[in-house]
């Protein structure tokens, strides 16, 4: 990292430690921020004082969780998406592109459906994690043909069963509107949220996290090299086919995980590696962490602008949306010349 | 001869299968525990002790007989006010308007629960020649047995079915989808639309107004002189308490509702007190575990047929809250929660019934 890299790490992290603070210390019931080290200390062991347990209740089993799925689901969707828009070498490619957000909204649906989500927290989360990984060998079968895979091919696959499962997923949320209740409860899902988030989300995406960011900086050199091209990887001695395939792989682990624990959350996979590579440069080996950092950022400060501001019934997708939207727009709008020509 | 290593490995495999069935036995032994002490858990959480007799007060809601009287003419112009909610800005809205009726409709279709509810108690029955799918589920309708067994019933969209019954009169509502409406007008079928049921007072209004349009003015008013009379008798029956009991209705989401909801009256009829109301909620709103304990309710009421009784108690966050700590936290039938009639009296009844078996315990 240069100095310029140092930096910008440190802005990075200073925002999400503002954001942490205030995730913290913030929320409906008063807690003087004084308490908020007092209690994370005392349950990390290393305070022996007096605290009070309602406050402690809230901030290490309330807040804190969910300020952590925050940060996590912010710094897979980042991941993902640098490593997505790396393999396709498509700017507007993101995490969604293989349907692996869509594969998972269906299971997420389903199980709120079945009214198995309901049962237990680990049940939706677990069912969005198995549908996006059905997806994604449904979209590798579709595109391998004789051992090998299209890359092509793997893009149109996605697309396509971005819409069949897609249509699936209006189809249960129409049978769910007979259930006031299950049908509101979809929707929500379905707009990305992160309220009542709990450790057991967290230690859902811990893993996920983990062995995805750890195997993609293991190939980002390999990426680095296939953004050049099939033939000059080749070349390079790059095994496209192991390379490719692992770092798909780890992108749909990421999103998997962050769409199971925190529901669509849009356009942040998108934006940020955009955002990084402008500055950091298109070294994947630091955009996947830096894209993973800023996206983290991202949702830590929607979530906070939800929570504190706006208070109820707006949600976090809906913001990365609204903001991710219209810098889609101005991508098109930046690029539109080289589309002209396809 | 049979080799000693095989010889082992079948003892192991017996001992391993001996073991196994034992397991397996002790497994389902405590599972079959564990079950009967859930359903007994279960079954206790439904074991309210309302202050009027459930079944008897449902039967007087049910069918309700006026003192014969002569006929107001036909036709006949009715004038009223029809009260909506908006639930974009979360206020009512008041419209006064007129209705006119050539002949006293003789085949009536309601297109929601509540007005079908009503209508089953003070219309004569063969006068009803259709039911809206909801009005046959248990889950939402009190008299969805009843439907089910008279038919037939259609579904909230299947606009042609309606109009193919050749009703002379359907009652919507104003939350009914405005394209059935007008393919209800494009048919040259009248219809009726209703306004707000949310509230007791709401409810015997529309009463009344819908027996003025059937032409059962004394049915409806005998159905309104029943709502008041066991309103009374329950309202006696109720324990009177320096502080009334706060019940939070939480459900699937985080949602609560607010002032303008059915929840609200039917607490207010039995001296208890909405949380949600008492913390500003309007309509409906979503909060999080750490609202929910800084609003600190007494009881805490989730639909029945979900697992929210579960999560909330397992919630480290909520551990802390009154209702949680008191094991006040109970499942109430959805249908108890959606009523929208004179059964709502009924929902009051059994919502006492649970609030109050915990009056002497200190709250």
């Amino acid at each position: 990292m240069n100095k310029k890299d140092m930096y910008i790490f440190s802005a990075l992290t200073a925002l999400i430690i503002t954001g942490g603070l205030l995730a913290l210390t913030s929320g409906s019931w008063p807690i003087s921020v004084s308490h908020v080290p007092m209690i994370i200390l005392s349950k990390l062991g290393l305070y022996n004082g007096i605290i009070n347990d309602v406050e402690a209740a809230i901030v290490w089993d309330g807040r804190l969780p969910r300020f952590l799925v925050a940060l996590l689901v912010g710094f897979s969707l980042g991941g993902a998406g640098t490593i997505m828009q790396g393999i396709f070498k498509n700017p507007m490619a993101s995490p969604g592109v293989m349907g692996i957000d869509s594969g998972a909204a269906l299971g997420a649906v389903l199980a709120i459906y079945l009214g198995l989500a309901s049962s237990s927290l680990i049940v939706l989360p677990c069912a969005a994690i198995i549908f996006s990984i059905l997806t994604l060998v449904v979209v590798f079968a579709i595109a391998t043909s004789r051992g090998r895979t299209s890359i092509s091919t793997l893009l149109l696959a996605g697309i396509a069963l971005n819409l069949v499962l897609g249509a699936l997923t209006s189809f249960i949320i129409t049978l769910s509107t007979r259930e006031f209740d299950v049908g509101r409860v979809i929707v929500n899902w379905l707009m990305g949220d992160l309220n009542n988030r709990s450790w057991e989300h967290v230690h859902i995406i811990i893993p996920t996290t983990g062995i995805a960011l750890l195997g993609a900086l293991f190939f980002a050199k390999d990426l680095n090299i296939l953004m050049l091209g099939d033939e000059t990887a080749a070349n390079l001695g790059v095994n496209i086919k192991r390379a490719r395939n692992w770092l798909l792989l780890f992108s749909s682990i990421e999103t998997g995980g962050a769409i199971a624990v925190s529901g669509v959350i849009g356009f942040v996979g998108l934006v940020a590696p955009h955002i990084m590579r402008s500055l950091v440069g298109p070294d994947n080996r630091k955009l996947i962490f830096f894209s993973g950092l800023l996206a983290a950022v991202f949702i830590i400060y929607a979530d906070l602008f939800v929570r504190l501001i706006v208070a109820v019934d707006l949600k976090v997708g809906i913001i990365t949306s609204m903001l991710g939207g219209p810098f889609f727009l101005y991508l098109i709008v930046k690029h539109r010349k080289q589309f002209e020509y396809m | 001869m049979t080799p000693p290593f095989l010889i082992f490995t079948g003892k192991i495999i017996q001992t391993a299968a001996r073991h196994t069935c034992l397991i397996f036995t002790a497994c389902c032994l405590a599972f079959s525990l564990i079950a009967g002490a859930a359903s007994s858990a279960a079954g206790s959480d439904q074991k309210t002790v309302p202050p009027l007799e459930m079944e008897r007060l449902k039967n007087e809601l049910s069918f309700v007989r006026g003192k014969p009287k002569v006929e107001g003419p036909w036709p006949r112009e009715i004038r009223y006010t029809l009260k909506t909610f908006d639930f974009k800005t979360d206020t009512f809205q008041q419209q006064a308007k007129t209705f006119v009726l050539k002949k006293k409709p003789m085949r009536i279709i309601p297109h929601a629960v509540g007005v079908a509810e009503i209508l089953w108690a003070i219309c004569p029955r063969e006068r009803l020649v259709a039911f809206n799918e909801f009005a046959a589920d248990p889950a939402s309708s009190f008299i969805a047995d009843k439907v089910r067994a008279r038919g037939p019933i259609f579904k909230s969209k299947q606009t042609e079915l309606v109009i193919g019954y050749q009703p002379d009169l359907v009652f919507t509502v104003f939350y009914s989808s405005a394209d059935f409406k007008e393919k209800l007008t494009q048919a040259k079928i009248q219809s009726f639309d209703l306004g707000y049921f949310g509230t007791i007072e709401s409810i015997k209004e529309q009463i009344l107004l819908m027996g003025n349009i059937v032409g059962e003015e004394s049915n409806a008013r005998a159905l309104v002189q029943r709502i008041d009379t066991k309103t009374r008798e329950l309202k006696a029956k109720v324990p009177r308490r320096a502080r009334p009991i706060r019940v939070l209705y939480y459900d699937e989401g985080g949602y609560v509702p607010g002032s303008s909801s059915n929840f609200t009256s039917i607490c207010k009829i039995i001296g208890a007190v909405n949380v949600g109301a008492e913390q500003g909620i309007k309509s409906w709103s979503q909060i999080d575990y750490e609202t929910l304990l800084k609003w600190n309710p007494d009881v805490i009421i989730v639909p029945g047929r979900s697992k929210l009784k579960e999560l909330l108690i397992s919630n480290k966050v909520l551990s802390y809250a009154r209702a949680i700590k008191s094991g006040s936290v109970y499942y109430v039938p959805s249908e108890y929660l959606r009523v929208e009639s004179q059964y709502m009296l009924l929902s009051a009844n059994f919502l006492a019934g649970i609030i109050y078996r915990q009056s002497r315990k200190p709250l």
